[in-house]
């Protein structure tokens, strides 16, 4: 576990990753150049990578689902290469408890949508899947952005 | 109405938030008034924040669930605040097809799952829950 000074920056990171280094240190009283190392120190582990969250849908991308798939065994590997490719899969997970992967897909319609579920089991042997249109984004990526939550 | 230059700021800003303007006019072609300008449009509807992303494991948090539940009708709204103000639940969608809420939690020890799990079963009748056991791909969506 990081100090509570890097877990602090990090809380304003998971806030804000755009802040400048200047208002970072004058809201964690790290020096700028110490936040500058720590940042290059995070971007090699920690850090995935500082994301801009868009709205697709005020660029024309209305339809939100999310899949959970089932797929025979020694079609896994290839499913996961396959997902990870596709540009219509914002977010992959490999998951457990009856099914193999949940994926979080954005379209421009109902359509593309139906066209990706097709393909996939046209590709792969799909033994169940599940898919659950996102009607509202309610709280998107909120964990360790509250400093209380540094207590745990 | 979005233009092809903004749509191209975005695609570079996507995975790379803490790009800066002089770098971001370099890549688009734009002067950096412009791109300052551009980018400020955009945070008015079109973007909606910038986060970094994390891989929660190394700071100790080695555990991630992904639970579909729907709450007794009566209590719709109670859960929507306990789930606003929990601070292990990372995101939250509202969804159809037999299940309401899809939410995203993190832990760092089963103990901490038992308890949040415990405390959501006071709000719901039915609940599917599936561990995370790798991430393949985080926000990496980008418009065409």
């Amino acid at each position: 576990m990081l100090p509570k000074k890097d877990l602090i920056l990090i809380s304003h990171l998971r806030k804000n990753a755009r802040e400048t280094l200047t208002k970072l240190s004058r809201k964690t009283k790290i020096p700028i150049s110490t936040i500058f190392d720590r940042l290059k120190e995070y971007e090699n582990g920690i850090i995935i990578n500082h994301a801009t969250l868009i709205n697709f849908s005020e660029l024309g991308y209305s339809t939100r689902a999310n899949i959970i798939i089932k797929v025979g065994k020694e079609q896994r590997e290839e499913m996961k290469i396959h997902l990870e490719k596709s540009p219509f899969v914002n977010t992959a997970y490999k998951i457990n408890n009856g099914y193999d992967f949940m994926v979080e897909c954005i379209f421009k319609n109902i359509n593309e949508l139906h066209n990706f579920v097709e393909n996939l089991e046209e590709r792969f042997e799909v033994q169940d899947k599940q898919v659950y249109y996102v009607i509202e984004e309610i709280k998107k990526e909120k964990f360790l952005t509250d400093l209380e939550l540094l207590e745990l | 109405m979005i233009t092809k230059k903004e749509i191209a700021i975005l695609k570079e800003m996507r995975g790379n938030a803490r790009i800066n303007l002089v770098e971001l006019s370099n890549k688009v072609g734009l002067p950096v008034s412009t791109v300052a300008y551009k980018i400020k449009k955009l945070e008015r509807g079109v973007i909606k924040k910038y986060v970094s992303l994390m891989d929660f494991s190394k700071l100790g948090f080695n555990i991630k669930v992904i639970c579909l539940i729907t709450p007794r009708v009566e209590q719709k709204s109670e859960i929507i605040s306990f789930l606003l103000s929990n601070k292990q639940v990372n995101s939250i969608y509202k969804i159809d097809n037999r299940y309401d809420y899809l939410i995203e939690c993190i832990f760092k020890t089963m103990g901490d799952l038992e308890l949040f799990g415990d405390q959501l079963d006071n709000f719901v009748t039915e609940k599917e829950e599936h561990f995370v056991v790798e991430n393949i791909k985080t926000e990496r969506f980008l418009p065409l």
